[in-house]
């Protein structure tokens, strides 16, 4: 079997800031409920 | 279906099973057969996670559903961003230290083998059923629409998948899918397209989504706290987090997926990519269907969609003929009031109100007359409005869509299945001999083996009348407890394996009596709790269990080879 790639190494390659990403994910999705929220209101019959 | 369309449907299935075997015909090992020798980069990653999701019913079904209902089934995808954060942070980090091929070995290193083999063996239950209905789903439909042999749609279906998912592997899978995802999303676009083009001339995108607004289709957001709707703002981020993090996290078809990824980044990439783009995918095809609701506001729509599933001679029914007359005449005034200079809002709701009693009455009729109709007909209206509207060589591109999504689901489907027993059953308890070729031939054997029993669950599902619904809701019914079990492994360190065992035991016992209650009236459950339920259960009875019990957690999680 190969050995893939150790880990540790990829950890510390690993540079992306994820909380970032986390946090702008989370954005996006209340951004989006926002959004949807407002829809309804406009065409609540 | 004219011979462009024939000519644009077949190149389209032949090209990608050529391609998915042509690229991958050098799989020499379980390593690369399984988890193609982790060389995917994010944008495969991402857009495989998709694919596997996404079946053809994703497709036939969400437009039907914003047509009759609206647009609220978006909620149901509210949890999911979260589940990817948390996959992204807790599970996948795991996965990875431990170079595991399927998701249940964690199990096994961090309980016993007992938990490995039971998780192991709710997901073969559960997905070797679910296979079989990715493929009679769309194949009943299109067999109803186009006149089409049912059997040898569920075998081409059935046939072309396994061409290359045994040939090519886990990386087969991921590059097709990653062409079929395209193949769908540009069919989509098209298809929306053309569905503006249908309005008549005086109504563009803008007064479209004001009709459909008016008629109660805009409505997304649901925020009322009630235990019995299925679809609720609630529901969606807390029921819906349950699903996904388990259908994400622990199911082997997506598991799969990831674990494919060239780096753990790259597997982060490709969940964070699922976790932007499939709410706006999904608000997009549902928007598809709306705008169809739109279009059928001026181009008159059959009184239902699925006329052709049934043998009753609706034109030789005295009373059908009244009530689709009546209909025809509301159609006619509605359409007049809609394309009036000033648009009475309270006459067109009454005129939408009277039309829909009436395709309701039609449709008791219909059931009056035939006991074996099936009522629900939303299914068939998005490949109605197709057979109707589009172009030809885009009807082609249309039905293209449709197999790709059923191929890209199925073929994630019996990898997944085929790995699992590979590793989890036949290496662990039958015969490890260490020989790569040989277990490599097995894994091979196995995902045919699968794909046949999905063809042959898919050739007899029409004995089962609601099989179909059963299958949908088959998922929350083992997820639950698949996640509890999971999260004890994860957060609950103390707990140990016998503890696990038991309370997993105990979690699939209650939601599967919550089920049967629910089916036979005594208690009203959407089936999304049954997420909830089963891990909460899990949890809870796993540290009660453990408070009672030697403590046996294993000291530190040891990697193995199987």
């Amino acid at each position: 079997m190969q050995e893939p790639t150790d880990n540790n190494e990829i950890e510390e390659k690993d540079t992306t800031n994820w909380k970032a990403w986390y946090w702008g994910l989370m954005v996006f999705l209340a951004v989006q409920i926002a959004i949807y929220f407002y829809i309804t209101n406009l065409y609540t019959v | 279906m004219s011979l462009i369309d024939w000519a644009v449907l077949l190149f389209t299935l032949f090209a990608i099973v050529t391609y998915g075997s042509w690229k991958t015909r050098k799989n020499k090992n379980l390593e690369s057969y399984l988890k193609g020798n982790n060389s995917e980069n994010w944008a495969t990653i991402g857009l495989s996670i998709m694919a596997t999701q996404a079946s053809a019913i994703t497709f036939l079904s969400t437009p039907g559903q914003a047509y009759e209902s609206g647009m609220g089934f978006v909620q149901f995808y509210f949890g999911l961003p979260l589940a990817m954060i948390l996959i992204s942070v807790f599970f996948l980090p795991i996965y990875y230290k431990l170079k595991v091929y399927t998701a249940y070995q964690y199990l096994e290193q961090r309980f016993d083998v007992r938990v490995r083999a039971f998780t192991a063996f709710l997901f073969l239950v559960s997905r070797g059923l679910a296979a079989g209905i990715t493929i009679y789903a769309p194949a009943i439909i299109l067999s109803t629409l186009l006149n089409w042999n049912l059997q040898l749609t569920c075998l081409l279906i059935g046939g072309l998948v396994i061409i290359y998912t045994v040939s090519g592997g886990s990386r087969a899978v991921s590059l097709t899918q990653k062409w079929q995802m395209t193949i769908i999303m540009g069919g989509m676009f098209a298809a929306f397209f053309y569905v503006l083009d249908s309005f008549p001339e005086t109504v563009g995108l803008t007064e479209g989504i004001d009709i459909a607004g008016k008629l109660g289709k805009m409505e997304i957001i649901d925020t009322t706290f009630d235990l019995k709707e299925k679809y609720t703002l609630w529901s969606g981020l807390i029921a819906g987090l349950f699903l996904f993090l388990s259908y994400f996290g622990t199911d082997q078809s997506q598991v799969q997926r990831y674990l494919g990824g060239k780096t753990l980044k790259a597997s982060r990439m490709g969940l964070m990519f699922n976790g932007i783009l499939k709410i706006p995918m999904q608000f997009f095809i549902l928007f598809i269907g709306a705008m169809v609701f739109v279009s059928f506001q001026f181009n008159k729509p059959p009184i239902i969609f699925n006329t052709s599933a049934t043998n009753i001679e609706t034109q030789k029914q005295a009373s059908l003929l009244l009530i689709e007359n009546n209909y025809n005449d509301i159609f006619e005034e509605k359409k007049a009031a809609l394309l009036a200079p000033n648009t009475n809002t309270k006459n067109i709701q009454f005129l939408q109100a009277q039309q829909d009693s009436l395709r309701n009455s039609y449709k008791a009729e219909m059931s009056k007359i035939d006991s074996g109709y099936e009522s629900k007909d939303s299914d068939y209206i998005f490949l109605t409005f197709v057979l109707g509207f589009l172009p030809h060589g885009l009807i082609g591109l249309l039905l293209a869509v449709i197999f790709s999504a059923a191929m890209s689901s199925t073929a994630g489907e019996l990898n997944a299945l085929a790995s699992t027993t590979t590793i989890d059953f036949y290496k662990k308890f039958f015969k490890d001999s260490g020989d790569e070729k040989k277990d490599l031939r097995v894994s091979k054997l196995l995902t045919v083996a699968w794909g046949i029993l999905a063809i042959i669950i898919a050739l007899t599902a029409g004995l089962f009348e609601n099989l179909i619904q059963l299958v949908n809701i088959l998922g929350s019914l083992f997820y639950g407890t698949i996640l509890g079990v999971f999260l004890l492994a994860f957060f609950f360190k103390r707990i140990g394996g016998t503890a696990a065992f038991i309370a997993g035991i105990i979690g699939q016992i209650v939601v599967l009596s919550c089920h049967f209650l629910s089916v036979y009236g005594y208690i009203e459950l959407g089936y999304l709790l049954y997420n909830v339920i089963g891990s909460g259960t899990v949890i809870i009875m796993g540290i009660i269990i453990q408070t009672f019990l030697k403590n046996n957690t294993k000291p530190e999680l040891i990697p193995s080879e199987n």
